[in-house]
Formats: structure tokens, C-alpha cells, sequence
């Protein structure tokens, strides 16, 4: 049986995603464990993906439809910046 | 150290110390409350350390020990960090650059975000500055699932790209 040729980066976008799992996350794990370069490579990645907040800004680009409703109530929130919960609480996706 | 030296540090390296909890437990919002948590323990932990301490170093171990202290926390969000060996590896990248590089890397990701499409970077804004669901972001932008989590790999790949072609131009680090 041939082993798997894994697509190294895209197990690391789904590490920093938060949704790898199974045999892709013990990969992952083992080839973290072996390889200095994958390990730089999601050192690298993950500190872009933490600049990604500040350095997106400005896009006055919003999707052709709103998300609400034509029928919705005419004072519903502006979509701004969500809060993240506090600490000790868990965050549903 | 000095509480004004505490916060200068922590202002300059929050980035590299986001970067490396997220790193370690693998999720965004998880790593954002460490980092808050980490830097009221580094407050409170601040007169244990010399002025002229390595804050990189300081911080590593700090990271550590409040990532595998909050191990059973975590796994009830299912946060799954990951093994110690290799979060002490892993974090140890973040240690050993220097902060210039990581600055010269910060100044390179923003050129090259600037050149992101419109639409591209509204999908990005809404996954990681808003937090929105890949499912709702789909429904928003008239795409598939797979297509807005396709995007999303494309696009941080296509910025690392970018970032590691600009650090090879002369005059930067």
C-alpha cells in the first residue's frame, strides 16, 4: 500500500483553522516531530495568520445581498467587530 | 521588570506570541484568551524577572506551561494542542528569530496583502478579523463551502508566497 502523500500546507491551514483531526493531525504531529523546516514553515504561517486581523482592513467590499432579510426590522445591529468570548467560555463556529 | 518594560515588550511582540499559541493549540479564539491570560500572568509574574531578561525566552516558558496546564480546558472547546515535545519544538522557532525578522516579515505580509483582490480580501476580513463561519461566509458571498474554504487556503498560501519572495529582495533582512 502506498503511504499518503500529504499536502503538508493545507494540514497546516487546517491545524490553524482549528479543524484537523484523525490520521491528517497524527501526520502532521509526526512530521512536526522530524522535519525543522515544517516546523519553521508553521512557525512562519502561523504568525501571518495572527497579523491577518490588523492588516486586512479597508475593503469597502460587502456581499451583493445583505445577510438579513428584506422582511427584517428596520433596527437591527450594524455588522461591526465581534467580541471574542472570555476566556473559559467555548466559541461555536 | 519594569511594568513600562513589560508592556513595551508585550506591544512589540504580541504578534510573535499570538503566532506561537496559535501554533501550539491550533485555533484562533483559543490562542487569542491565552494571550490574554499570559500577559496578566507575566503582570503578575514580572518582578521574578530581571530587567534584561530574554523576553522571547520568558515568554516561551510561560506559553508552555499555561498550554499544558489548560490541556483538559481546551479539549472541552475540543482544542486539541499539540504533543509536548513538539510544542516545545515548535515554540522554540518563535524564540530563536529574532524580532527584526519577525518584523521584516510583518512588513512584507502587509505589501502583499494590500494587493489582494476586493473580494478576497472581504472573505478574509469576515473568516479572521470577524470570526464569521466558513458556512455563513459562503451563504454571503453566493459560494460554495468548499469553494470559500478552498479560497481560504489558497490565499494564505498565495500570501506566504509573496512574503517569502519579498524577504529575498535586496535590503531586507
Amino acid at each position: 500500500m502506498k503511504p499518503i502523500a500529504w499536502d503538508w500546507d493545507f494540514l497546516i491551514h487546517r491545524h490553524l483553522e482549528g479543524v484537523l483531526a484523525g490520521e491528517a493531525r497524527n501526520a502532521l504531529v509526526e512530521r512536526l516531530r522530524v522535519d525543522p523546516r515544517l516546523r519553521r514553515r508553521l512557525a512562519e504561517l502561523a504568525f501571518e495568520g495572527a497579523l491577518y486581523p490588523s492588516l486586512l482592513g479597508g475593503s469597502e467590499l460587502r456581499p451583493a445581498l445583505p445577510p438579513q432579510s428584506l422582511t427584517a426590522p428596520l433596527l437591527k445591529p450594524a455588522p461591526g467587530r465581534k467580541r471574542r468570548k472570555p476566556p473559559g467560555r467555548p466559541k461555536s463556529r | 521588570m519594569r511594568e513600562e518594560t513589560l508592556v513595551r515588550n508585550l506591544l512589540q511582540y504580541q504578534p510573535v506570541l499570538e503566532g506561537m499559541l496559535t501554533a501550539m493549540v491550533g485555533d484562533p479564539a483559543a490562542a487569542e484568551d491565552l494571550f490574554q491570560e499570559m500577559a496578566i500572568l507575566m503582570t503578575r509574574k514580572r518582578e521574578e524577572v530581571d530587567e534584561d531578561c530574554k523576553f522571547a525566552a520568558w515568554a516561551r516558558r510561560i506559553a508552555l506551561n499555561l498550554v499544558r496546564d489548560h490541556r483538559k480546558k481546551l479539549a472541552r472547546r475540543k482544542v486539541k494542542p499539540l504533543d509536548d515535545d513538539v510544542l516545545e519544538s515548535v515554540s522554540r522557532v518563535f524564540e530563536d528569530r529574532d524580532l527584526d525578522l519577525w518584523n521584516a516579515r510583518r512588513d512584507a505580509l502587509r505589501q502583499c496583502a494590500e494587493k489582494l483582490p476586493d473580494r478576497d480580501r472581504a472573505i478574509l476580513r469576515r473568516r479572521y478579523e470577524e470570526a464569521a463561519a466558513p458556512k455563513k461566509i459562503a451563504s454571503e458571498f453566493s459560494l460554495s463551502r468548499g469553494a470559500v474554504d478552498t479560497l481560504l487556503y489558497r490565499t494564505r498560501r498565495a500570501l506566504h508566497d509573496c512574503v517569502e519572495l519579498k524577504l529575498q529582495e535586496p535590503g531586507t533582512s
